[in-house]
């Protein structure tokens, strides 16, 4: 009886009316951010391809070693009552239980995305904040993933009982390899980026207590590090940025030869490694990412694929996409075919992110006159790649992050939506002018132009470490400079739009 | 970043004043513009002219005022915060559209819209720095 409301205001109000899910493209959280000027726009463009031509030309010299200044937090008292067990176990405990207040919130709370924890918890403070953390602090989630915590109790509970091990720790299969969490990682895109009703606390619940339920049986099945290491999509996405992270933790290990191995961010074996084997090191920061050995394939694909749905995400949010969708799509298809759409664009965004970075691999070893072969390239490169993802993620998501965050006071003391007021901080409100614009414009720019630049530093270390001759390790990086630019230009140009999907 | 905050403190200029008038008919903003522009710190004052009864939310500042053909709505604020701000005009359902499933008022209607509830965008408020 009722048509939908068709107004010609403008294309972005229109498709608003129409469609829904464009209204919550984060779940919920309204974004008030205004686009990067034109002239702050190409100024960081220009900028970013000078810089890697004079970079190439600077470093174009000898080999850089894996190794790089850090310092043992756990020479000193501070940071021994940090790493302590005890702070540790506190740490963890409280995660566990803010994990289960926020599937009571979303169980039993309000439905009012706003008012419930559930929607800021999820979109604002883990994906976005936790994305943060990982890579400007340290690997957090390696620390309070609540499925790590929980199987580890119940472990520890099951070995007092009985006098044996929970898991089964049946054989992984080699192929198999991170693929699972290869596959879980596009559900959770479609779910981020697609799915109409992301922002429903009720919902979204349900996804993570059905993702909860795979996570154990895969810690059951494999063994807990096994499983998150190839199957726990968070572990390993929030594990890419932690690279970048300017803390590590390592285990030296001693071989049966009497040699000793270090193993760098091994989490099991630093657990494992008696006290005086272990480090907790302070590092610059982006220094890890020198030194990370070659991911395997699927995690290599997963990389690229997580890069590509995040630029993607950044796109549909822009008034092209909505042109886009307006001008033909519609027309032709319907409004319903929305979802449709969005979908296959979430699906072949990775694919052509995939055959760019192998076309790119390819020439780079053409160019090179290597015969490692392009996946061997592109599982060497995949990581320097994410400073240029991380610096995108700070500039779209900071005014974000900063304004949307802080709910959290509010839903601390009421995190289901009935009227607490746990500690006398329910009222406490939104300010919109807590970033000034022209802040976030220039932290944008600064970010992505320096992403660029640590990106491009990195891929040439690479280069001349496993090309042979400096010459054409120098030559197969122009591909990789084009490929870099390419990326950081579609990262501007991201936040150089308004974005009219809130 | 202290870089930053220096960038971010300069800009020119005293607040000055921004009004902007809009009138809805027929469930439309009348004219192309629909992204109104104001300087940071400026009072900004909008006068709304709806051809029938709703509420105009500015998001971000949170603001509501009712409208309706009776007396255009007037109000003003300080436009502290920077950024883009949706403009919305909700319409409630008007009351024997809800109480009658399947009426014939749609067909009747000769002025172009049904009673139904909506969610109209009036555009864009777009604070920038100063």
């Amino acid at each position: 009886m009722k048509r939908p409301l068709i107004s010609a205001l403008a294309v972005t109000t229109a498709l608003a009316a129409l469609v829904p899910a464009t209204a919550s493209a984060h779940g919920f959280g309204e974004r008030y951010d205004l686009p990067v000027p034109l002239g702050l726009y190409l100024t960081a463009a220009a900028l970013a391809v000078i810089l890697s031509f004079v970079l190439i030309g600077l470093f174009a010299k000898g080999p850089v070693g894996e190794t790089y200044p850090r310092k043992n937090l756990l020479d000193w008292r501070v940071g021994r009552a940090v790493a302590s067990p005890w702070t540790l176990g506190v740490i963890k405990a409280l995660s566990v239980l803010v994990f289960a207040i926020y599937l009571a919130a979303g169980l039993f709370g309000t439905d009012d995305p706003n008012a419930n924890l559930v929607p800021t918890m999820t979109w604002v403070l883990l994906w976005v904040g936790g994305a943060y953390v990982s890579a400007l602090v340290g690997n957090i989630w390696a620390l309070i993933s609540p499925w790590k915590v929980l199987f580890g109790y119940a472990e520890t509970a099951y070995a007092k009982l009985s006098g044996g091990d929970l898991a089964r720790y049946e054989p992984y299969p080699t192929g198999l390899a991170g693929w699972p969490a290869f596959v879980l990682f596009l559900v959770f895109a479609w779910v981020e980026i697609v799915y109409t009703d992301s922002g429903v606390p009720f919902n979204i619940v349900v996804l993570v207590l059905a993702y909860s339920g795979l996570t154990f049986v895969g810690m059951w099945w494999f063994g807990r590090d096994v499983w998150l290491r190839n199957g726990e999509m968070f572990a390993i996405v929030l594990g890419f940025f932690a690279a970048f992270a300017p803390t590590e933790v390592r285990a030296r290990e001693a071989n049966a030869d009497g040699t000793t191995d270090t193993d760098v961010n091994d989490y099991e074996a630093y657990a494992d490694a008696p006290p005086d084997d272990r480090e907790f090191n302070v590092r610059p920061w982006g220094v890890g990412l020198l030194s990370t050995p070659p991911l395997d394939l699927s995690h290599a694909v997963l990389l690229v694929a997580m890069l590509a749905a995040a630029s993607f995400d950044g796109f549909v949010e822009t008034g092209t996409w909505t042109r886009i969708l307006l001008s033909s799509i519609f027309d032709f298809f319907g409004t319903s075919a929305f979802t449709g759409i969005t979908t296959l664009g979430l699906l072949v965004a990775p694919l052509v992110a995939l055959g760019v970075f192998g076309l790119t691999a390819g020439l780079m070893g053409l160019l090179a006159g290597s015969r490692m072969g392009t996946v061997a390239i592109l599982r060497v490169f995949a990581y320097s790649l994410v400073p240029i993802a991380l610096a995108y993620h700070i500039a779209h998501f900071f005014s974000f992050l900063a304004i949307q965050g802080q709910r959290i006071f509010a839903l601390a003391s009421d995190p289901l939506g009935k009227g607490w007021d746990v500690f006398g901080t329910s009222d406490a409100g939104i300010d919109i002018g807590i970033v000034n614009a022209r802040f976030v414009w220039f932290l944008s720019i600064i970010a992505i132009v320096l992403g660029h630049i640590i990106a491009v530093y990195i891929a040439h270390v690479y280069a001349v470490r496993v090309f042979p001759g400096k010459g054409k390790a120098v030559l197969s990086q122009y591909p990789m400079l084009v490929l870099m630019a390419a990326y950081t230009m579609v990262s501007l140009w991201i936040v150089a739009q308004p974005i009219v999907a809130d | 970043m202290a870089f930053l905050l220096v960038l971010a403190a300069c800009g020119g200029g005293e607040p000055g004043a921004a009004a902007f008038d809009l009138k809805v008919h027929d469930r439309e903003l009348e004219g192309d513009d629909s992204t109104f522009v104001a300087d940071q710190g400026d009072t900004v004052t909008f006068t709304i002219n709806a051809d029938e009864h709703g509420e105009v939310h500015l998001h971000g500042y949170d603001l509501r005022h009712d409208v309706g053909p009776d007396a255009p709505t007037v109000f003003s604020f300080e436009a502290d915060a920077t950024g883009r701000f949706a403009i919305e005009m909700h319409i409630e359902a008007a009351d024997d559209d809800r109480d009658a499933p399947a009426d014939d008022h749609d067909a009747a209607d000769d002025h172009g819209h049904d009673e139904g509830g909506a969610d109209l965008s009036l555009g864009t408020l777009e604070i920038r720095p100063r």
